[in-house]
């Protein structure tokens, strides 16, 4: 088990929410929830998470347009985004190679390889370009 | 050629009987001539006579015959008789003043022949006479002339002069000469006028050249038939061959105007069909000028297509993309057609999405002629593209969340991860209640191909609605609870009952309070009633989601649909359950309201004919 983060989960889906909250709480992280990506960027800023797993369709701010809002706090703090979708198609997901720290996660996924990349995430100690990204 | 025979045949009868009638008209002129001046010399002869009797009863009445004894006046009348009957003289009485014959000198026969009444008015007359009659055999016209005789004042006697007049020569030499002068110049001249007529005829025969019918030979025809008959037959003929000639010509006028009527309703219907043609059609000739555009186009450009015609390409549409086109293809042949494009035309059109297609018109030789632009609207196509393509993604989507959640909690309980009984619990019902959701898409993806084919068909059961909504409502309370969303119910003590297919009437229910959970934001409030008025069931579903447009408001309802609305677009589906929804209403013969206002909520009364239900059926 590696070092305990704090983790935002946005996703409509509360049996996902569920699932992935159950088993990063398993894993000693600590765990907010969002249903709609207006509420999950609120607790973003206030909670300043380590990591953020948000759906690409969610309500109010989808999942590009959280990475969009979030671009510049990254700069100032390293986190790591997982974007979760069942699009499988290429530009659907490349976009995200236009963000650091950002990964696509495609659904139906594993929960227990999910919890992985966060147990396995370090942060950057400085800002950097898009090679410094976490692998997926 | 028979016909034509025929037709000569009878014209020569006919110059025959023409150049008869001439000779008849000419001999009857000449004899009617021959007896004008017969008639003349009769006349004239006449005339001479009478001058003639005055003159000898004058000077035969200056005798003083009844002062002459008997000798002088036999010496008279033998003078008389002598110088005088060389005149055509018949008789001459000399009477005395009682009227009695003084003298006479007449053969016996004569003076029997003169009718008394010509004596009586010659003896009475004051003055001289003249009489006329008719003696003799044959009848000779007699003249008697008249004179009474004075002496000293008082009459003295009459003198009576009788003179034949002379017959006239039927065929006098000067009168025949006449005739034969006549003749000769009425046959010079109708042979000058032949010639005449033959020299103006060789420049009619040189100028109809008739077909089949040969030169005609002047010579010959001059020597079988002299005069006005050869020329006329001539002249027949060839009006004969002229109307021949003619009546081709008219066949072939008729036959003419017959194909330019084809030919003009033959455009007519191409014009016809090309403008009822659903796509655009557009005919440019090789100077890139338009020659023709169907009604389709002149729509789209606001004009008729006769204000577009003959007018340069560049006037007539303005977008850059449809001239690359038409100048990239522009020797476009039958056997070389380019492949089809898809251009925004955002000047003529915006918003449009044109399919352009060009392809060479050419005649029986393979020249080209013009060059046909054809357009076809292919935005709703490529629309329904699109909607397709996102139901694929959306679909998947829908699929992929609770195959997700079956997925993670499977494998949280098969790594021994949930050791406490209440979470496993809590994670099976999970998974039971995913696989559902799972099972009621694909159940809505089956109804809908169902749909397409026509083969959605009801299995009516009695169903009793509250063991119905006890049915329905848990699926939609769950998740309901788990968005904070407060669920309000308004049920009836009684509830009735339905003849109507429970598997699918729970298919159009859960669609459309999944529906209302699920664009009802964290908080919200979703209601819903049942009730029975007038043999129908109603159930109403309300919410203070994100509500419906008023553009989407007609559309809700269409397969595949989604709203492009952000509140809508930014949750997943299929956009099939509204769709569903409304066919299995309609098929229980029901309807469906609603009644939206955008960022207040939305409700929904499905309405659902209760129907007459016989223990037994089935």
């Amino acid at each position: 088990m590696g070092k305990s983060r704090t983790v935002l989960i946005i996703d409509d889906e509360a049996a996902i929410v569920r699932a992935v909250e159950f088993m990063l709480q398993q894993s000693g992280h600590k765990v907010h929830r969002a249903l709609d990506g207006e509420t999950g960027l609120a607790l973003f800023f206030e909670h300043a998470p380590d990591v953020v797993i948000t759906d690409l369709h969610v309500d109010k701010v989808n999942g590009r347009e959280f990475c969009e809002r979030t671009d510049r706090a990254r700069r100032q703090r390293p986190f790591l985004t997982i974007v979760c979708s069942g699009s499988t198609t290429s530009s659907a997901r490349s976009w995200v190679d236009g963000y650091r720290d950002t990964v696509f996660v495609e659904k139906p996924f594993s929960v227990k390889n999910l919890v992985a990349q966060v147990d396995t995430y370090e942060p950057a100690s400085t800002a950097g370009g898009p090679e410094e990204r976490a692998d997926a | 050629m028979a016909r034509v025979r025929t037709s000569r045949g009878s014209a020569a009868a006919r110059n025959l009987a023409a150049v008869g009638v001439l000779i008849a008209l000419l001999v009857g002129g000449l004899v009617a001539f021959y007896r004008m001046q017969l008639k003349l010399e009769e006349r004239k002869l006449a005339q001479a006579t009478v001058d003639k009797g005055n003159h000898l009863v004058s000077l035969i009445s200056l005798y003083p015959f009844h002062e002459y004894d008997r000798t002088e006046q036999f010496f008279v009348l033998r003078t008389l008789s002598e110088y005088v009957s060389r005149e055509g003289m018949q008789y001459v009485f000399v009477h005395d003043a009682d009227g009695k014959v003084a003298m006479s000198l007449v053969p016996n026969s004569v003076a029997a022949a003169i009718p008394n009444e010509v004596q009586t008015k010659s003896l009475v007359a004051d003055a001289t006479t003249v009489q006329t009659y008719e003696a003799g055999a044959p009848p000779q016209t007699i003249y008697e002339f008249a004179k009474p005789t004075f002496d000293a004042g008082e009459r003295s006697g009459t003198v009576r002069l009788g003179i034949a007049l002379a017959p006239v020569p039927v065929f006098a030499m000067e009168r025949v000469s006449v005739l034969a002068a006549i003749c000769l110049v009425v046959v010079a001249a109708v042979t000058i006028v032949y010639y005449l007529m033959q020299a103006a005829l060789k420049h009619l025969r040189a100028s109809v050249h008739l077909p089949g019918a040969g030169p005609i030979d002047g010579e010959k025809l001059g020597t079988a038939i002299v005069g006005i008959g050869s020329a006329v037959e001539y002249l027949d003929q060839a009006i004969a061959q002229l109307k021949e000639r003619l009546a081709v010509v008219s066949k072939d006028n008729e036959q003419l105007s017959s194909q330019v009527g084809v030919l003009a309703f033959e455009r007519n219907l191409m014009t016809r069909i090309l403008d009822n043609l659903d796509m655009g059609v557009l005919i440019l000739d090789f100077q890139q000028r338009v020659y023709q555009v169907n009604r389709y186009v002149a729509s789209m450009l606001g004009k008729t297509p006769a204000e577009l015609a003959d007018r340069p390409l560049s006037e007539v549409v303005a977008d850059e993309a449809f001239h690359e086109y038409v100048q990239r293809h522009e020797s476009t042949t039958l056997s070389r057609r380019p492949e089809p494009t898809e251009v925004e035309l955002t000047t003529t059109a915006p918003g449009s999405i044109y399919r352009l297609s060009i392809g060479a018109l050419q005649d029986r030789d393979g020249e080209p002629l013009a060059q046909m632009v054809l357009l076809r609207n292919v935005t709703d196509q490529r629309a329904n593209d699109q909607t397709k393509q996102d139901f694929v993604i959306n679909l998947a989507h829908e699929l992929l969340n609770p195959l997700t959640s079956v997925k993670a909690y499977t494998e949280m309980l098969l790594d021994n991860q949930v050791t406490d009984p209440e979470t496993q619990k809590e994670f099976y019902n999970t998974i039971s209640r995913e696989v559902d959701r799972l099972e009621g898409l694909v159940k809505n993806f089956l109804n809908i191909s169902k749909m397409e084919v026509g083969g959605l068909t009801l299995s009516r059961t009695l169903v009793r609605c509250d063991w119905f909504v006890d049915d329905c409502l848990p699926v939609m309370e769950k998740a309901a609870t788990e968005k904070k969303i407060t669920v309000e119910r308004r049920l009836p003590d009684k509830y009735p009952s339905l003849y109507a297919d429970k598997e699918l009437l729970k298919v159009a229910l859960v669609n459309v309070l999944g529906n209302a959970v699920k664009y009802t934001p964290e908080g919200g409030t979703v209601s819903f009633a049942l009730w029975a008025v007038d043999d129908n069931v109603f159930f109403e579903v309300g919410d203070t989601g994100c509500g419906i447009s008023e553009e989407d408001l007609p559309r809700i309802f269409d397969k595949f649909y989604r709203s492009s609305d952000r509140a809508v677009a930014d949750h997943m589906g299929s956009g099939l359950g509204l769709a569903i929804t409304n066919e299995i209403v309609r098929l229980h013969g029901g309807n469906i309201d609603v009644q939206s206002v955008v960022g207040e909520g939305t409700r929904i009364v499905l309405k659902i004919p209760q129907q007459e239900y016989y223990i037994g059926e089935k």
